[in-house]
């Protein structure tokens, strides 16, 4: 035992003084500093998140706004919920008059013209008219809803237009809101017609849904996000690419007096073709005391024309990025542009 | 360890060297216990790993001479002659043991033979299991350190972070220039006792797999001898 103990402690001491020798000193770590090109983040851009599910998977592009309105659907049974799947046939769909309506009303499958009849019907049984929205607008309410007055307008939403449409018919006894909307619709949901050619309607005991009549975007997938995030934003190289942009085209006479405390805010919305759409707005004047606030404004209107109508506007507002470039509100102070 | 301690090695800490012994020396009362000790375990070990190692090494070289003598056809009483004095090996103690008992039993002119096998087997039993112990003495050793040595070093680096961390708090500084010397002192504590764990835990396995062939080489011996003189007995009796 003593020979192992002898020889154990004796390569200790070597290993130990050999180490103590060996790695006497780290050796310090080599800095090197290489330059590295720097893309500065906005606070707001790394505070904001994107809109979406938490659990959904990442989507690459945004749901992209939906820029034009076609004639929207008409929705032909507004109690019923709005799914976004497609469209499910129930033979219920077929009838849809309140209890007490002229038998002209019961008959066949066609909504529209049912709807039609509808409102213009004069003698209302005391729970029905006016009270709540018709289950469809009339012609003139829906051409409305077809052509929002601004491009701005994502949604209108049918059931608004329907609201806005008055079909006035004269008579009826205003009994109006104390009456719950159920009345109307609820007896006929029970009613199924038997007609052989909708065998897979009437199979299916779904409950009627309608679709979304109109989208407020055009993507569907919901995408990674937070459920309270809002947007995201553009960085600061692209702001100061996209204010470097427009104050070439911005050309302001020298002259006046007090110019620095005049701020003209712009906003104007791109196409994703990065072209105006509609025309620039006014959105505030800062400092319209000044005479020269007039020659800011007039001057900076043209500038935001004059860079929309290039060949290649906006070059560095990249398509992926189409939502938060589509609505843009620029300042323009005649000390420095600023975004 | 109060305040005015921490502040000051703390301030010691960013020019202090980071050598091995610097780190050592620089650590704290507790750390400094727990490195000497894994590094005594760690001699410990080695020297009863070299131990083993011979003897185990030994007994194996005596062994097989030793059935080569026992099965080349010299005559048993004369092996047991020169053995009797000093049995230097578990085998030769078993046929010792075997031996004395069968020549008590002779010369002391009993009259039935009945037992004597029954005498002899308990007899080479006791031996083999008395060699075996001692194959396996301080064997524990070596398992203790090997499932301990990590926890012990991971003790002292717990130990030598929660300071280095009480230096931080103190200094109120948290450049990484204060904060490493203490962390990588700590972590050395865990390196010792893995250096000492490591070769206890491979050896150990080594060692009892070893001690087993050994105790089976043992038990047929013993079994083998005691067939033989069972025989012995029947002819005789």
């Amino acid at each position: 035992m003593r020979a192992g103990l002898v020889s154990s402690a004796v390569l200790h001491i070597g290993i130990i003084g050999f180490m103590a020798i060996s790695f006497a000193s780290p050796n310090p770590y080599e800095i090197v500093q290489e330059s590295m090109p720097i893309d500065i983040v906005s606070d707001s851009e790394l505070s904001k998140m994107m809109s979406g599910k938490k659990d959904a998977p990442k989507a690459e592009a945004p749901k992209p706004v939906v820029e034009k309105i076609d004639k929207p659907k008409q929705a032909e049974n507004l109690d019923a919920k709005v799914s976004e799947k497609p469209e499910v046939k129930a033979a219920k769909e077929a009838a849809a008059p309140p209890p007490p309506p002229p038998p002209e009303a019961k008959p066949e499958p066609a909504p529209q013209q049912q709807a039609e009849a509808k409102p213009p019907e004069p003698k209302p049984a005391p729970p029905q008219p006016q009270a709540k929205p018709e289950p469809a607008p009339p012609k003139d309410a829906e051409s409305m809803a077809a052509k929002p007055p601004e491009p701005k307008k994502d949604e209108p939403k049918p059931a608004q237009a329907a609201q806005a449409a008055p079909p006035p018919p004269p008579a009826p006894p205003k009994k109006p809101k104390d009456i719950p909307p159920k009345v109307v619709q609820a007896p006929p949901k029970e009613q199924r017609d038997f007609n052989p050619n909708q065998i897979a309607a009437l199979l299916n005991k779904q409950d009627p849904r309608r679709q979304a009549a109109l989208g407020d975007t055009m993507n569907s997938m919901t995408s990674l996000g937070a459920t309270r995030g809002d947007a995201n934003s553009l960085s600061q190289t692209e702001i100061d690419a996209l204010r470097a942009y427009i104050r070439q085209f911005w050309s302001l006479p020298a002259g006046g007096v007090d110019v620095e405390r005049i701020t003209v805010s712009i906003r104007f919305i791109l196409g994703p073709d990065r072209r105006l759409q509609g025309v620039p707005q006014l959105v505030e004047v800062q400092g319209a005391g000044n005479p020269y606030a007039k020659v800011v404004q007039e001057t900076a209107m043209r500038a935001v024309n004059l860079a929309a109508h290039q060949d290649n506007p906006f070059p560095m507002l990249r398509p992926e990025k189409y939502d938060t470039w589509r609505d843009l509100t620029v300042d323009f102070n005649p000390s420095m542009l600023n975004y | 360890m109060n305040p005015a301690d921490v502040a000051q090695t703390a301030m010691a800490a960013p020019s202090a060297d980071l050598s091995l012994i610097g780190l050592f020396l620089q650590a704290h009362f507790i750390v400094k216990v727990v490195m000497a000790g894994l590094v005594l375990a760690s001699v410990w070990v080695w020297a009863i790993i070299i131990d083993k190692t011979i003897l185990f090494g030994r007994m194996k070289r005596q062994m097989d001479r030793f059935e080569q003598t026992f099965w080349s056809g010299q005559s048993l009483e004369e092996l047991y002659r020169s053995l009797s004095s000093r049995p230097n090996h578990a085998m030769a103690a078993i046929f010792v043991a075997a031996m004395r008992e069968w020549k008590r039993s002779y010369e002391g002119g009993a009259r039935s033979f009945a037992g004597l096998t029954q005498r002899l087997d308990k007899v080479m039993d006791v031996t083999v299991a008395r060699e075996v112990e001692r194959l396996e003495a301080r064997l524990l050793v070596l398992a203790t350190v090997g499932s301990a040595g990590p926890f012990i070093g991971l003790f002292g680096t717990v130990w030598g972070i929660m300071t280095s961390f009480q230096s931080i708090a103190a200094s109120k500084n948290t450049s990484l220039a204060v904060v490493a010397p203490g962390i990588a002192e700590a972590l050395f504590a865990t390196a010792i006792g893995l250096i000492a764990a490591i070769p206890a835990t491979i050896f150990y396995n080594k060692f009892v797999s070893q001690v087993n062939r050994l105790a089976l080489r043992l038990e047929g011996f013993a079994d083998e001898f005691s067939a033989i003189l069972s025989r012995q007995i029947d002819e005789r009796g």
